[in-house]
Formats: C-alpha cells, sequence, structure tokens
C-alpha cells in the first residue's frame, strides 16, 4: 500500500501567504500509477511535487502518504531535479554512490560500486563515463545518471519534475522509453511515479493517469484514466483516433485556461488602470 | 617546456623588462640615486654572502605565517559555515563583523604586543586575525549563496549533518571560499610584515628593516628580491591547492 491522497489540498509559500498556488487539490494516486502533471507554466506543478516529496510544509490532514502526513523529505520518495540532480563537485558515478551509501548503509564500497554500475548499464550508460565530471558529460548523459540514482534508491514513490524537458527529440523519447520500461519491470511492487510535463504528448506515451491542473490558486480540471488496455503507444499517439481526440481535447483544455488566465490578467489591469485614474482624479 | 613558453612566455617578459629598466636607471644613465638603488650587480654579489642569514629569516617568518594562516583558514571557515547556515545567529552578528571587518588590524599591533606574553604570540594573533575576518566574511557569504536545490538533493537523500557539511554545503561554498582565502594569504603577508617591525629579531621583513637603519641598501633590495621570489613561490603553491580542490569548476 502506497498510496498518495491529496484531500482539499492547499498552500501558499511561507514568504507570501496572500498568494494561494493551490487551491484545493482533491486526488488518490494508488501504489504503482504513473501519474503525469500538466498545466499552464506556473500554475503549481512544481509545487504540488515539492509538498510530495516533503521539501514544502503541508498541512497534516491535507496530504497523506500510506496514511501519515509528509513532515520531511525521505528516501522513501526521491525527486529527480530537472538541473540540479547532479552534484558538480562528484564524478558521475560517485553522485550515484553516494545516494547509494545513505539507504544502504550496511553495504561497502565494492557493493555500491557494482549496483551503481548495473544502473548504468540499465539507463544506456558507458562504464567509463562513471569517472567523469557532470560537466564533462553531455546533457542526455547527466539526466540518464540523474534517473539511474533515482532508480538505484529503490523508492517506492518517484517524482520528476519535468526531466526531460531540455532534450533533444530523440534522446527524450529513448528515455521515456527507457522509464516506462524500468517502471513496468517492478511488477506488483511497480514505483508510484509523480512526472510533471508541459508536454501532453510525453503524459500520453507515460501515463497511467494524466490529471491537468487550472491556473493559480489551482485546482484539478481534469483527470484522464487509461487502462492497461487503452494505454497509448509511441506508434499510436498519431493514428489512433481515440488518442488523436484525447491529444486534442487535453490540448484544448490547457489552452482555454491559458486564454482565460490572460483575460483575467488583462482585466485586472485594466480595472486597476481605472482605479488610478480615479483617484488621480480625485486630488484635483 | 615549449608550451610553458608558450602560456608564460608573457611573465619572462614582463621580469626581463623590470630588470633591464633598473639596470637603464642604474648603471646605464646614472639617473637613480646610487646610494638608494646600488647597482644590480653590487646587490647580488653582496647579498649572496647573506643567503644563509636570509634563510634563517625565512624559516622564522614562515613560521609564523603558516601557524597564523592555517589557523584563520580553519577557524574562519568553521565559523563562517555555521554562522552561514543558521539564518538567525546569521542576522544578530553580521552588523559586528562587518564593524570588526573595517578596523585596520595594523592599528592593535601595540595592543597585542602589550597583552601578549610573547612577540610570537602577538605576532601570530594579529596575522591571524588579519586573515580571519574576511575569510569568516566570505564564507558566510559563500554558504548563503549555495543553490538551495544541492541542498534540498541532499535533504532528499537524508544525509546526516557531518556528511552534508563535507560532501555538500563546503564543496560548494568552495569556489568563493578559496577566493576569501587567497585575499587572507595576502593580506596576513602584510600583516607578518608589520608585526615583524615591531619586536622581532629575525624574519624577511626584520631583514630589510634591520639592514635599512644601517643604510645598507644593497642589502635591503637583495632582501626584496628574496622575498618576492618566497611569495611567488607560495602564490605558486597556493594556486596549485586551489586548482586542485576547484578541478570540477574546469572543463576539460
Ligand atoms: N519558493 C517560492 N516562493 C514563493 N513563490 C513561489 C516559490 N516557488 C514558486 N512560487 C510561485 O508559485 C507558483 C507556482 O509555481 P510552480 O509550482 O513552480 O509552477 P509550475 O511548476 O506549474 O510552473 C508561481 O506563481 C510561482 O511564482
Ligand atoms: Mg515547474
Amino acid at each position: 500500500m502506497q498510496d498518495i491522497v491529496f484531500k482539499d489540498l492547499k498552500f501558499a509559500y511561507p514568504d507570501e501567504p496572500g498568494k494561494m498556488v493551490l487551491g484545493g487539490v482533491d486526488y488518490e494516486a494508488n501504489k504503482g500509477d504513473f501519474v503525469c502533471l500538466l498545466g499552464q507554466s506556473g500554475c503549481g506543478k512544481s509545487t504540488l511535487l515539492r509538498l510530495v516529496a516533503g521539501l514544502e510544509k503541508s498541512n497534516p490532514e491535507e496530504l497523506l502518504v500510506n496514511g501519515k502526513p509528509v513532515t520531511a523529505p525521505s528516501l522513501e520518495r526521491v525527486m529527480i531535479f530537472q538541473d540540479y540532480g547532479l552534484f558538480p563537485w562528484m564524478t558521475a558515478g560517485e553522485n550515484i554512490m553516494i545516494a547509494l551509501k545513505q539507504k544502504y548503509k550496511d553495504w561497502d564500497k565494492s557493493q555500491r560500486a557494482k549496483v551503481a554500475y548495473e544502473w548504468m548499464n540499465n539507463l544506456g550508460l558507458d562504464e567509463d563515463l562513471f569517472d567523469k565530471l557532470p560537466a564533462n558529460l553531455s546533457g542526455g548523459q547527466r539526466q540518464r545518471f540523474a534517473v539511474a540514482r533515482g532508480f538505484a534508491l529503490d523508492s517506492p514513490v518517484m517524482l520528476m519534475d519535468e526531466p526531460f524537458g531540455a532534450l533533444d527529440a530523440v534522446t527524450k523519447a529513448l528515455l521515456q522509453d527507457t522509464v516506462v520500461d524500468l517502471w513496468q519491470k517492478g511488477g506488483d511492487n511497480r514505483k508510484t511515479i509523480f512526472f510533471v510535463t508541459h508536454s501532453v504528448e510525453e503524459a500520453l506515451i507515460l501515463a497511467t493517469d494524466i490529471v491537468v491542473l487550472g491556473q493559480a490558486p489551482s485546482k484539478i480540471i481534469y483527470t484522464h484514466h487509461f487502462t492497461p488496455e487503452t494505454k497509448p503507444t509511441r506508434d499510436r499517439l498519431f493514428t489512433d483516433p481515440e488518442v488523436v481526440n484525447l491529444r486534442e481535447k487535453l490540448t484544448k483544455i490547457i489552452d482555454d485556461e491559458i486564454q482565460e488566465k490572460a483575460r483575467r490578467v488583462k482585466a485586472e489591469k485594466e480595472q486597476a488602470a481605472a482605479a488610478g485614474e480615479t483617484s488621480g482624479k480625485k486630488k484635483h | 617546456m615549449s608550451k610553458f613558453l608558450k602560456n608564460r612566455g608573457g611573465t619572462i617578459l614582463i621580469g626581463v623588462g623590470i630588470v633591464l629598466f633598473y639596470i637603464l636607471m642604474t648603471d646605464v644613465t646614472h639617473i637613480a640615486d646610487p646610494f638608494l638603488f646600488p647597482s644590480l650587480s653590487v646587490v647580488l654579489t653582496n647579498g649572496v654572502g647573506y643567503l644563509g642569514q636570509l634563510m634563517q629569516c625565512l624559516g622564522s617568518s614562515l613560521y609564523l605565517l603558516i601557524i597564523a594562516y592555517l589557523l584563520a583558514v580553519v577557524t574562519g571557515i568553521a565559523l563562517g559555515t555555521y554562522i552561514g547556515l543558521h539564518s538567525g545567529i546569521r542576522r544578530n552578528v553580521s552588523p559586528w563583523i562587518h564593524a570588526f571587518t573595517a578596523i585596520p588590524v595594523p592599528l592593535l599591533t601595540p595592543y597585542a604586543i602589550n597583552v601578549l606574553p610573547t612577540f610570537k604570540a602577538a605576532s601570530i594573533f594579529l596575522i591571524w586575525l588579519a586573515a580571519f575576518w574576511i575569510i569568516l566574511a566570505t564564507t558566510i557569504g559563500a554558504v548563503v549563496a549555495i543553490d538551495r536545490r544541492y541542498l534540498e538533493n541532499a535533504a532528499t537523500l537524508e544525509m546526516p549533518r557531518m556528511e552534508r557539511l563535507f560532501r555538500i554545503v563546503l564543496p560548494a561554498a568552495s569556489p568563493a571560499i578559496f577566493t576569501g582565502c587567497s585575499v587572507a594569504l595576502t593580506l596576513s603577508f602584510m600583516m607578518l610584515a608589520v608585526a615583524e617591525m615591531f619586536g622581532a629579531d629575525s624574519g624577511l621583513a626584520w631583514f630589510v628593516v634591520y639592514y635599512s637603519d644601517f643604510a645598507r641598501y644593497d642589502l635591503v633590495l637583495f632582501g626584496f628580491i628574496f622575498t618576492a621570489i618566497v611569495l611567488v613561490l607560495v602564490m605558486f603553491v597556493f594556486d596549485k591547492i586551489q586548482a586542485k580542490a576547484l578541478h570540477w569548476t574546469l572543463n576539460d
């Protein structure tokens, strides 16, 4: 049982308590779900992930993992960061090793190295990259190492915040397939994954569940669940009419939100300008 | 060797230029006062006989410098890291650190010499102080400026405090800390010279002051040249250590 339950989750950052970021998120993820979070930029996707990770403080009743409130970051919920996943002062291999050291305290160095090499292999990384510094790897290799590190920790929950956002299309597709493979290999012990993306296609390829967040203070405005039978594959993405329909629908929902927000911002500006004018007149 | 010449040819050229300029001003045109600026050949031939004494002076200078500087590095980084990681303490002590940094340490020399029992203790204290504040201040700044995401990354790994300190916090802050340490090294040289001008009976600055009292400007100049070579070597060692520690900031 590794359920993650959001019960009317509300959140504002402590330094801006007046500005609600999440305005009541209700959701329940079951163990082994692959949840993709979609939504316009600034709607609170990263914030939601940070709350699950325990990097931001949530209300104890509003966010439960395995029935328990999230109080602090934990090795049970590993986060894969987009650009800061590897410490640049350690070699890529050491980055995996130091993570393994925290999780498996009784392992010796050779055991850790062995597992690190195994996961590098799983992610298609050459052994001689072990001793390279992150700065001397390509963006794709760095992200592979970050994913290798995440999977090596073997946590029941994985949180990924636009991990492939900066990669070229080919590398991105390869890594997406690898992640789905590794996740599926878990069988009945599959990890629960929360994956933030701004790409509808990426969500369709990866997710068992798609969740769309509305504008801040955000709530969930749309969810979609795939069964193993309806789960889209890469080759059906542009041919299967059902998938094509869903893709258009999701794109439209997100676009509508963006336009709605633009209208609202414009209206607010006009209102503010009008208020400025009247107060200006009063002075005379 | 040819690579060295390609990279450092300019350095050598500037050195040759300075020597030629000195020869031009003394032996060739006699513009410079020969009493204060003796001919280079005189400086070298007379100076060589004092090399033994200079080596002794070097020993006592380095003794003070190394003890005081290392003490400053350890205390400055340790305290700076602690203050940097605790924002409450930082708010309260920062104004004081700024205030103390503003006091020119050489002004404290008479106090140190009178309060502390020996000249050595007083010198070490003064050199330590000169280096300490800048290391403390840069370390605090460096720790505060660490990208939050590295600390969060370590937090999600549940890294224990000590490991987090030595594997994450200090490496992340090390580029800025090294800058502070390098400035501190220059400051401690200067403070060393000031301290030796008061109660010392040996040391590189002492050598220069001592022979200038006898108007032996050939030896004064020789002492300068010797000291300059020592400084270059010390800085070279510092740069090597820094390059090794910060190798990850340079791309292959
Ligand atoms: N550390 C922070 N402090 C204050 N506000 C923040 C912080 N991080 C993000 N925000 C704000 O919260 C909102 C949601 O941000 P974020 O979760 O990063 O959105 P997304 O990932 O969907 O683009 C934005 O308005 C952003 O400005
Ligand atoms: Mg984001």
